[in-house]
């Protein structure tokens, strides 16, 4: 019966409603998980990021600390050589003294130029060597100029004069040559 | 993610820094050196030199060697060499590509960023030229900042929360600079500056050469100073001889073969003490205190209107200095941070908030005392070092006491006492059913576990039967740092004694080792030792036993080493015989050989053990 018919479309017609709003409401839940996942992402993204970051650079640091610790170890006595370097100055002013005044020959002079070799022995061992100065260009990486002087026997910016040795570790200069350049 | 260094561009010398873990570090330049001297030179040939080499140089090349050009930032000034036109900022840029390349050299990556610090009383004019330098350097300067407000960073005085006054005192090696600044919502401004051009710790080192030069002249007639290699070697004593009286109350400045005279060579060898060294530098210390007093009334501020002094700069560690600072401002200044660093490491922190590194960093906890677990004796074993940064993970393997230990008995320990009972328990729990066995076989694995809020998991897991049992532990002691301190320092005061006791208990458990070892091997060695032997052994044994029962720790000592003698004798001659049949076998071997083969007498010479 018409009545029947009608009153069933209605129904439904309501229950499509009802179903549409369901699904509407469900959608809406739908996008708001949806959005807090992005975020939750983009926060995980975040801090993987951080963490990979942390973790490169904390390789990195130990990189540079093992370098560090083998420069370190190759040149662990490189200060107690610089303290010792004044020593052997001194020896060479005291050899240098005697010989001067005419006492070559002098037992004593002989005695301190042996102790004198004796400490140049020692630092050899650990690869300590004049840095060769005399006569050579002026080279600022291994010597130190003090002064400036006019000589018709040397070219141009050669060292005329050695005021103080300068020695060298393996590759590091531990005291650069205090020296007198030609003009 | 690069990073932005931090640069302190000084008139005589240059540092550079920068953060690494949430620390500023100085960074070492190429030939080794934490700070470089701001000198540029050009060679004859168009070569160009920067720092140390620079200066060794200078002297031969004079026209073309630059220094201190901070001085002229932020003027027409140039300087013409080998045919062109310097501007200051041309020069400086040098002196930060040298920076910025070791910084590279250092980090193993490009640096394209820095703050560069400049000092309080710079005009506009000069800070723009020190950013172009370092733009020209190839740098985008982030920002340039104040040497006050970056000293003050370095000592993490923006922190503070009040509106805080802070004076801040430089004393370098050829300038001398004082500052006020105020401290308002984390922002430092500078309220007064003061300073003098040409004051710095190379003045100090000339009054100590003249007082040496005069005492020498007073005895032997001579002026070192009018000897150029004499006078070398006076300089260079007498910045030591400055430097050590910053640590030591005498020093001795020695200087053989100074000079020679008729009568011969002539020797220096004078002492010299703090006291004198006050006494000759006492007008250049006044004429620090001028400044001082300037800034304080240009602020309209007293001496205890100022909240901190900061020192700054390499002579402020002369200690008549610090006294003078310290007497006029009222306040104990702070000097923790190397004076000479101070300045490039704040630069470097506010590198590190510019590029986010800083906020980036969660600040880390550490632990404040060490934690362990109790074991044989009443002795507190650590796993965790107290100041160990958390979170944090360390097990170790531990075993059981007694045979047939079927359980074992986790006490959670928190303190630096070596003994148990001198710290703090934290909670104990329980392991058992371990698999029944000789004592020191069974693995138990102790795991602790503190994760980042503090809360600690201990764990102990047998690795026989893969039983676990394990307890939580939250932060229950939360000790204020006074409170710390105070542990810390008595488990120094009883290091001694906590010391003598480990010491006995570890002598204890040695010796009852021994027994329990000795015991075994006898019946090991059941048949193959005489009665004799065995009954000398077993009487060592009691006697030990009876010492144990005691508490005489020399006398457990003596009959513990009695037991292990004893028992080396036997051991001894068990080896011997079993030598001797060794020896027997294979002779009776040889020789069964030689029988069987007559013609070819050749055989293998047997290596003997």
């Amino acid at each position: 019966m018409k009545k029947d018919k009608e009153e069933m479309i209605e129904e439904i017609e309501d229950i499509a409603e009802d179903i549409k709003d369901n699904m509407e409401e469900e959608k809406e839940d739908i996008d708001e998980e949806s959005t807090e996942l992005d975020e939750l992402k983009k926060e995980l993204e975040e801090k993987n990021n951080r963490v990979l970051r942390l973790q490169a650079d904390f390789d990195n640091y130990r990189k540079r600390v093992e370098k560090e610790k083998m420069e370190i170890v190759k040149f662990a006595s490189a200060d107690l050589v610089e303290k010792l370097l004044p020593v052997l100055d001194n020896f060479d002013r005291a050899v240098e003294e005697e010989m001067k005044n005419g006492n070559e020959d002098d037992g004593f002079l002989e005695g301190v130029k042996l102790i004198q070799k004796q400490l140049l022995n020692v630092l050899d061992t650990e690869d300590v060597k004049e840095i060769e100065a005399i006569n050579k260009p002026f080279d600022p990486n291994y010597h130190n100029a003090i002064q400036m002087v006019e000589s018709d026997d040397h070219d141009s910016n050669i060292v005329t004069e050695v005021f103080q040795k300068g020695y060298q570790m393996k590759d590091r200069v531990i005291r650069p040559s205090m020296v007198v350049v030609s003009k | 993610m690069s990073k932005v260094i931090g640069i302190d561009l000084g008139t005589t010398n240059s540092c550079v820094a920068v953060m690494e873990g949430g620390e500023p570090v100085v960074i070492a330049n190429t030939e080794g050196n934490r700070t470089t001297p701001s000198i540029v030179a050009f060679t004859k040939d168009g070569e160009r030199l920067v720092g140390e080499t620079a200066k060794r140089q200078a002297v031969t090349n004079p026209e073309r060697t630059v220094m201190s050009i901070k001085r002229h930032m932020g003027s027409d000034h140039k300087n013409n060499i080998n045919g062109k036109d310097y501007t200051p900022q041309d020069i400086s840029a040098m002196i930060l590509q040298k920076l910025k390349a070791d910084a590279e050299a250092y980090l193993g990556e490009e640096v394209k960023e820095a703050v560069i610090t400049v000092p309080a009383y710079f005009s506009d004019s000069q800070r723009q030229a020190t950013k172009d330098a370092g733009r020209i350097a190839g740098l985008d300067v982030k920002r340039i900042i104040n040497e006050p407000t970056a000293a003050a960073l370095a000592y993490g005085l923006d922190k503070d929360e009040e509106n805080h006054k802070i004076m801040l005192f430089d004393l370098g090696g050829g300038t001398f600079d004082v500052s006020i600044l105020e401290l308002g919502d984390g922002v430092f401004d500078v309220i007064a500056t003061s300073g003098d051009n040409h004051l710095g710790g190379d003045d100090f080192d000339q009054v100590v050469v003249d007082y040496i030069a005069e005492e020498f002249k007073k005895e032997k007639g001579i002026d070192l100073r009018n000897d150029k290699m004499a006078l070398q070697r006076l300089k260079e004593a007498a910045e030591k001889a400055k430097k050590e009286l910053s640590s030591s109350v005498n020093t001795n400045i020695n200087l053989p073969f100074i000079t020679a005279t008729q009568e011969g060579p002539q020797h220096l060898d004078i002492d010299l003490s703090r006291a004198k060294f006050e006494e000759i530098s006492s007008k250049l210390v006044e004429k620090t205190m001028e400044p001082v007093r300037k800034a304080m009334s240009d602020s309209g501020l007293s001496a205890s209107d100022i909240d901190k002094v900061i020192l700054v700069g390499g002579s402020t560690r002369i200690p008549a200095v610090q006294e003078e600072v310290k007497k006029i401002t009222g306040k104990d200044p702070y000097k923790g941070v190397n004076p000479d660093e101070v300045v490039a490491l704040g630069a470097a922190i506010q590198g590190g908030v510019l590029s986010g590194e800083v906020k980036d960093l969660l600040l880390l906890d550490v632990t404040p005392l060490s934690l362990g677990i109790e074991t044989l004796g009443g002795v507190c074993t650590r796993l965790i070092e107290r100041n160990t940064t958390i979170p944090t993970r360390k097990s170790q393997i531990f075993s059981t006491a007694a045979d047939n230990q079927t359980a074992v008995d986790i006490h959670v320990l928190q303190g630096e006492r070596e003994m148990a009972d001198g710290n703090t328990s934290l909670g104990r729990f329980q392991l058992t059913g371990i698999a029944p066995a000789p004592r020191g076989i069974p693995q138990i694995e102790v795991s602790f576990d503190i994760d980042a809020n503090g809360i600690v998991n201990v764990s102990a897991k047998d690795l026989g039967t893969g039983k676990e049992q394990k307890i939580t532990i939250t932060a229950s002691t939360n000790l204020s740092e006074d409170e710390i301190e105070k542990k810390v320092r008595e488990a120094e005061q009883f290091a001694e004694e906590d010391k003598k006791n480990k010491e006995s208990v570890e002598v204890k458990n040695e010796a009852d080792s021994l027994m329990y070892q000795t015991e075994k091997t006898l019946k090991d060695l059941e048949g193959k030792i005489s009665d004799d032997e065995k009954s000398a052994v077993e009487a060592k044994l009691e006697e030990l036993k009876t010492a144990l029962e005691g508490d005489d720790i020399e006398d457990i000592k003596a009959k513990k080493e009695a037991l292990m003698n004893e028992f080396h004798g036997i051991s001894q001659k068990l080896y011997e015989e079993a030598a001797k049949e060794q020896q027997a076998q294979q002779e009776s071997g040889e020789a069964k050989s030689d029988d069987e083969d007559v013609i070819d007498a050749e055989f293998d010479e047997k290596e003997d053990k």
